[in-house]
């Protein structure tokens, strides 16, 4: 008898304000170290910045307040993923700090916890680490 | 969407102003003034006019996330400018009353 495949997902493992997340690698676009944040007055807590990358303006978010973490704050010297947010039919492109890239993981789909709690969808243990599954198509979707 | 525009500093980013919504311009002690057609707004600096300048408008996701007034994102000699629908609204933005 044939085992039936597994199905797995792809994630970028990341790390801000010292909570491991992953991000759907299908939506990541390519990652940035050094970028120079501007700050942005008057926009949500949850925007880091305004950037520049390759002469484009790119709009940062603090990936830890986006996902929840109240205290946090946007790492001096953040890496930052650049990443579509947003429903497949609106993708929108967006910067998102964080403080870590650790690794590209493949998890199961069945091994992946299912947590509805705002951008967070979920929990699963990744490179031996258990982290927080973001769901990036409803970001900018709630308070 | 292009935009003749005055791009001004304050509170750490660069903004652009409609251009023809500018009046004069006046040093201050500390700053300069812009006066516009519907007031004036304090800025710690004034760095030029930018013609025809192209705006990239936020999308509905990101909108909610900016400020409301603003109109959209640019970058000018490669840095990051913020675009209002009407400058006025300037000082309200940078000083959290959201615009």
């Amino acid at each position: 008898m044939n085992a039936v495949p597994t199905k797995t997902v792809r994630f970028l493992l990341v790390q801000a304000a010292g909570i491991d997340y992953l991000l759907p690698l299908d939506r990541v676009r390519r990652v940035h170290a050094g970028l120079r944040l501007h700050p942005f007055p008057g926009a949500a807590p949850v925007v880091a910045g305004l950037a520049e990358v390759g002469g484009e303006p790119l709009v940062v978010l603090d990936l830890a307040r986006l996902a929840g973490a109240a205290n946090s704050s946007t790492p001096a010297t953040p890496l930052t993923v650049i990443a579509h947010v947003g429903p497949p039919t609106a993708l929108e492109l967006a910067g998102l700090a964080v403080a870590d890239v650790l690794d590209i993981v493949e998890v199961p789909a069945e091994a992946l916890a299912r947590v509805r709690d705002g951008v967070v969808s979920g929990e699963a243990v990744a490179a031996g680490r258990t982290a927080r599954v973001l769901d990036l198509e409803v970001v900018g979707a709630g308070p | 969407m292009v935009m003749d525009v005055l791009l001004v500093r304050r509170a750490g980013l660069t903004w652009a102003l409609k251009r023809d919504e500018v009046v004069s311009i006046a040093r201050q002690r500390e700053g300069e003034e812009v006066l516009l057609r519907s007031g004036s707004v304090h800025v710690d600096a004034v760095l030029g006019v930018q013609r025809e300048l192209p705006v990239h408008g936020a999308g509905p996701i990101l909108r909610r996330l900016l400020p409301p007034a603003c109109l959209g994102v640019a970058v000018v000699s490669g840095e990051p400018v913020a675009v209002l629908a009407s400058p006025i609204t300037l000082t309200a933005v940078t000083t959290g009353e959201g615009g």
